[in-house]
C-alpha cells in the first residue's frame, strides 16, 4: 500500500514543533543542579538501623549473591555484589533493614563500595 | 531516624554539587561501550542517556563508533569466556590516557551469575578499572553521576562508614 | 474419517469430559481432547504400533518411542497434523534410568500439546537427526550436541553453537558429572564459515563489538558490490551458563535468575517460570494476582514496543520523530518505577502470586498516563504513515515470505507481519487473558513497513487490555504460599513476550530444578535475519541496520 503524501515535508516539521515543545515545554531535566528523586523509590541502597538489628543473620542467608556478611556485631554490605532485589528487606523481621531511594553510588575505589553499619 | 540521616546528607551533597558545578565543564568525553555478556538491561539504561529527558550531550559526552576514537571504555556484563578476547583487544586499541568504567553489579563482581563455568567474575581481573557504578541496572541518573565522578566534577557517593 | 462419524465421536468424548476429567483450563476442552484421542488412530498402523507408552495429562499427550523408529514416527506425524515445534531438548537422566532422554515438544490447535520422548544409550550417544523433516530443529540439535554431547546423525551443519574457539572438544556442561563452577582450560579450535566464491565477491565481517550501544554478535556478509549474497550469523558471545546455574538454585532464588535472562523481557520470563513451578506444585493463584500479572505484562509490552517503533524511525534518519517516541518510552518506564520501584518491573513477582499490590490511586495514575500517551502516539502515527521519505525506505525492504516463516517457525510480531496468525495469548491462554477482549494484528507482505504497522497496532491493543484489566480488577489476596513442590514432575508454560513466545520447561528435582529448559523467542527468529537480507529482493548493505532494528532480537536470550 502506498500512502499519498498529504502535505509538503517542510510543514511536517512545524506540525511536530506544535505538538512537541510548544505544547509540552522543555522536558529535559536539570540534573545535576536538581536531583531526580524516584517516585516512592525503594530499590536503592539498603540501609540498616543499628538500634533495631539483633544480628540474627536472616538477611545474610536470604541474599542470593552473598553480599551481606555479619562480623562481630557489624553488618557489612558489599554494594558491588548487591543486585537490589529486596530479599533482605523481606527477610528481616525486626524491620531494621530498609531499601532507601539512594541510587547514586559510583566510587573510584573498590573499597568505597563496602558499607559498614 | 534513618530518614533524617539521609535527608541531611542529601542537603550537604546538594550544596557541594552546586558549588562545584559553578566551574564550567572544560572537557568533553567520547565513550565506547563494550558489552561483555550483560542481559541487556544496562544497555537500555545507557541508551536512555541519549534521549531528550536526560540528554548527556549537553555536557559534551557522546558515544563514538570505534575504540580508537574513545576516551572512556564503558563495560557492562560479567565477562563471559567468549568475550574475553574481544574485551582485551578493545582495551588495547583505545589510546592513552583512558578511563575504564565498570557499570552494573555484573561488571564489578559477576552479579547473580557469579562463579559460573562460563564467566570470569567481573572486569577487575582482566583490566584495571577507574570508576565503579553499582546497580542492577543502574538508573540513568546513577550513570550520569558515575560519568561525572570520572570527570572529577562530582563527589563520590554516600559512604555510611562515616557514621 | 467422515464428518458425521467425527461429530458423533466428538459428542461422545464431550460427555466423557464432563463426567470423568477434571478440567481447569478455558477454551475448547472437548474439541482439544478429541484431537488428542484421535491422534494415534489417524496414524498408519505400522507407525502407531511402535509407540511404547502413551498417556494424556490435562492437555498434554506424551508418547514414548524407541530410538530406532524415532525418525519414521516424526515423519508420519508431520504429515497428518499441523504441528509447531516448541522445544527440542535432552536431559541427562543417567542417574534415574541409565539413559539420556530426548523431549520433542509440539503445540497444536485448540490449546493442546504433544511430547514425543525417546531414550539414547550412553554407550553410543547418537540419534538420527530430524532436521531434514522438521526444519526448525536445526539449532536445537546443535545445542544438544554442544551441551550434552549427543551427536545428531545426518544433520546438515554440525558446527558448535556456543562452545567454539577456546573451549576444548569434550566439554559438555549440562551433563551431571560437570560441576556448575568448574574451571575449564583453554584450547584452540578452528571455526569455518561458509564461503561464497566468484569474481568480485568479498566478505565483510562485522565483529563482536558493534558500533553503538548494543550487544555482541558476529555477522559475516558475502557481497558483490552492494547487494548481499549471503549472511552468516554466529552468536554465543554472551553465553553465561544460565541453564546450569538454575539447577543449583532453589525455586525462590531461581526467580532472580529468571529476571536476568533478557533484561527488557524481565516480567515475561519470570511469569513463565513461576507458572511452570505453580503447575508442578498444583496450586491456583488468586484472581487478583492473575489480573495484576496481566497488567504488568502489558506495561512491559508497551515500553518494548515504543522502543522498537522509535528504533526503526531512528535508523531511517527521522531523528525528531524517534525522540518523540523515545520520550514516551521514558514515561512508561517512570510509570513502572511508580508501580513497583524498579524501572524494569523487577522484584514484583514471586512463586504463588505477587509481592507488590496496586493501590486504587495508582490505577488512576496509570489510566491518566495511558490517555496522554495514546493521544501523542496517534499524532505520531498519523504523521509517519504519510511521510514519503520514510515509506520509501521501509516498503519492500527485508521481505520474509509466508512460506519461509511457516517452515522455520518464526514467532512474534515478525511472524504476524508475514501472515502467520499465531499469538499465545489467544491460542494457549494464561493469567487473565481468557476474560479479556483483544485483537491479533496480522499483515501479509512481510517487509519492514508491515512489521512497523503490526507493532503500532499492538500498542493500541495493549492499552485496551490494560484498561479492561484495571476496570475489572477483583479484590482479595495477592499471593498464596507454595511450600512443597513435588519431585520428578514435569511442568511447562508458554507466555507471549513482546518479541514472541517464551517457554520454560522444568523437570523438578529435590527442592531445585533437575533440568530447566528455557527457549526465548530470539532463538527461533535469528534465522529470519539470514533470510530477510538476501539481495535478490533488492536489499543492499546499508539496509542491514534497518532490518536488524525492525526485528529487534535479543542476543542474551538466544545464548543463555
Amino acid at each position: 500500500m502506498i500512502y499519498e503524501c498529504k502535505e509538503a515535508n517542510h510543514s511536517m516539521m512545524f506540525k511536530m514543533l506544535r505538538n512537541g515543545v510548544m505544547r509540552k515545554g522543555i522536558i529535559t531535566t536539570k540534573y545535576p543542579r536538581e536531583r531526580i528523586v524516584p517516585f516512592d523509590g525503594d530499590k536503592g541502597l539498603p540501609v540498616v538501623s543499628a538500634s533495631r538489628c539483633n544480628f540474627c543473620a536472616a538477611c545474610a542467608m536470604a541474599c542470593p549473591t552473598g553480599a551481606i556478611q555479619i562480623i562481630e556485631q557489624i553488618v557489612e554490605l558489599d554494594i558491588g555484589a548487591c543486585i537490589f532485589c529486596g530479599a533482605c528487606e523481606r527477610a528481616c523481621d525486626q524491620e531494621a533493614l530498609k531499601m532507601s531511594p539512594l541510587v547514586e553510588l559510583a566510587t573510584k575505589k573498590r573499597e568505597g563500595l563496602r558499607m559498614r553499619y | 531516624m534513618v530518614e533524617t540521616i539521609i535527608q541531611e546528607t542529601v542537603e550537604e551533597l546538594g550544596n557541594k554539587i552546586n558549588t562545584r558545578i559553578k566551574k564550567l565543564f572544560g572537557r568533553s568525553l567520547a565513550i565506547r561501550e563494550v558489552d561483555a555478556g550483560s542481559c541487556n538491561a544496562c544497555e537500555v539504561e545507557a541508551m536512555a542517556l541519549e534521549y531528550p529527558f536526560y540528554d548527556m550531550e549537553r555536557f559534551g559526552i557522546h558515544v563514538v563508533a570505534s575504540p580508537r576514537h574513545a576516551d572512556v571504555l564503558l563495560i557492562t556484563g560479567p565477562v563471559t569466556r567468549n568475550m574475553e578476547l574481544g574485551l582485551v583487544q578493545a582495551y588495547k586499541a583505545t589510546p592513552s590516557p583512558k578511563i575504564v568504567i565498570a557499570m552494573g553489579t555484573c561488571a564489578i563482581t559477576g552479579g547473580i551469575f557469579k562463579d559460573s563455568y562460563a564467566v570470569a567474575n567481573g572486569v577487575d581481573g582482566l583490566i584495571p578499572v577507574d570508576v565503579y557504578i553499582p546497580g542492577c541496572p543502574p538508573p540513568p541518573q546513577a550513570i550520569m553521576q558515575g560519568l561525572m565522578v570520572a570527570l572529577d566534577k562530582m563527589e563520590s557517593g554516600f559512604n555510611a562508614s562515616k557514621f | 474419517m467422515s464428518a458425521e462419524a467425527h461429530n458423533k465421536m466428538t459428542k461422545q468424548i464431550e460427555i466423557f469430559d464432563s463426567v470423568l476429567y477434571d478440567e481447569e483450563m478455558p477454551g475448547n476442552q472437548g474439541v482439544g481432547r478429541s484431537i488428542l484421542d484421535t491422534l494415534l488412530a489417524d496414524l498408519p498402523g505400522d507407525v502407531s504400533s511402535v509407540v511404547a507408552r502413551s498417556e494424556i495429562e490435562r492437555n498434554n499427550m506424551m508418547l514414548h518411542v524407541p530410538k530406532e523408529h524415532f525418525l519414521a514416527f516424526v515423519t508420519a506425524l508431520v504429515k497428518i497434523r499441523d504441528l509447531d515445534l516448541v522445544s527440542f531438548h535432552a536431559v541427562d537422566e543417567r542417574e534415574l534410568h541409565n539413559a539420556y532422554r530426548l523431549y520433542l515438544l509440539f503445540s497444536m490447535a485448540h490449546d493442546t500439546f504433544l511430547t514425543v520422548t525417546t531414550d539414547v544409550d550412553p554407550v553410543e550417544p547418537a540419534f538420527s537427526s530430524i532436521t531434514p523433516v522438521v526444519y526448525t530443529a536445526n539449532w536445537y540439535e546443535r545445542e544438544i550436541k554442544d551441551m550434552l554431547g549427543l551427536v545428531p546423525e545426518g544433520h546438515p551443519d554440525p558446527r558448535p553453537l556456543v562452545l567454539y574457539d577456546t573451549w576444548p572438544e569434550d566439554v559438555h556442561p549440562l551433563r551431571k558429572d560437570f560441576a556448575w563452577n568448574a574451571k575449564v582450560e583453554s584450547a584452540y579450535n578452528e571455526y569455518t564459515f561458509r564461503r561464497v566464491e566468484g569474481e568480485g565477491i568479498y566478505e565483510i565481517p562485522v565483529g563482536p563489538v558493534h558500533a553503538g550501544i548494543i550487544e555482541p554478535g558476529h555477522f559475516r556478509f558475502s557481497v558483490a558490490g552492494e547487494p548481499i549474497i549471503n549472511l552468516e550469523i554466529r552468536l554465543g558471545y554472551v553465553h553465561k551458563g544460565i541453564e546450569k546455574l538454575s539447577e543449583q538454585m532453589t525455586y525462590d532464588r531461581g526467580v532472580y535468575l529468571a529476571e536476568r535472562i533478557s533484561g527488557d523481557n524481565t516480567f515475561a520470563h519470570t511469569t513463565a517460570y513461576c507458572q511452570a513451578v505453580e503447575k508442578i506444585a498444583g496450586v491456583t493463584i488468586p484472581d487478583r494476582a492473575r489480573y495484576i500479572r496481566t497488567i504488568f505484562l502489558e506495561c512491559e509490552r508497551l515500553y518494548n514496543l515504543f522502543r522498537d517503533v522509535a528504533g526503526i524511525t531512528l535508523v531511517t534518519a527521522f531523528n525528531p520523530g524517534a525522540q518523540m517516541v523515545y520520550s514516551m518510552q521514558e514515561e512508561m518506564m517512570q510509570l513502572n518505577d511508580c508501580m513497583t520501584g524498579s524501572r524494569f518491573l523487577r522484584g514484583a513477582i514471586r512463586i504463588g502470586g505477587m509481592h507488590k499490590d496496586l493501590a486504587p490511586e495508582m490505577c488512576q495514575l496509570v489510566l491518566g498516563k495511558l490517555d496522554g500517551l495514546e493521544r501523542d502516539f496517534t499524532i505520531f502515527t498519523e504523521m509517519v504513515t504519510h511521510m514519503s521519505s520514510l515509506l520509501d525506505r521501509t516498503q519492500t525492504t527485508g521481505v520474509i515470505t509466508n512460506k519461509i516463516a511457516k517452515d522455520l517457525d518464526f514467532v512474534g510480531p515478525v511472524a504476524r507481519a508475514s501472515g502467520i496468525d499465531r499469538d499465545v495469548r489467544r491460542d494457549h491462554p494464561y493469567a487473565a487473558y481468557p476474560d479479556l477482549q483483544f485483537d491479533v494484528i496480522t499483515k501479509q507482505d512481510g517487509d519492514v513497513q508491515c512489521r512497523y504497522l503490526v507493532k503500532m497496532g499492538e500498542i493500541h491493543q495493549a492499552m485496551r487490555i490494560i484498561r479492561q484489566a484495571i476496570e475489572n480488577l477483583p479484590g482479595g489476596a495477592i499471593a498464596i504460599d507454595v511450600d512443597d513442590v513435588p519431585q520428578g514432575k514435569i511442568g511447562f508454560s508458554l507466555v507471549e513476550a513482546p518479541r514472541g513466545e517464551i517457554i520454560h520447561w522444568i523437570l523438578s528435582g529435590e527442592k531445585k530444578p533437575y533440568r530447566h529448559k528455557i527457549r526465548d523467542p530470539s532463538f527461533n527468529n535469528w534465522l529470519a535475519m539470514e533470510q530477510a537480507v538476501i539481495g535478490y529482493n533488492g536489499n543492499i548493505v546499508p539496509d542491514f541496520p534497518l532490518i536488524n532494528k525492525s526485528m529487534n532480537l535479543s542476543y542474551s536470550g538466544n545464548d543463555l
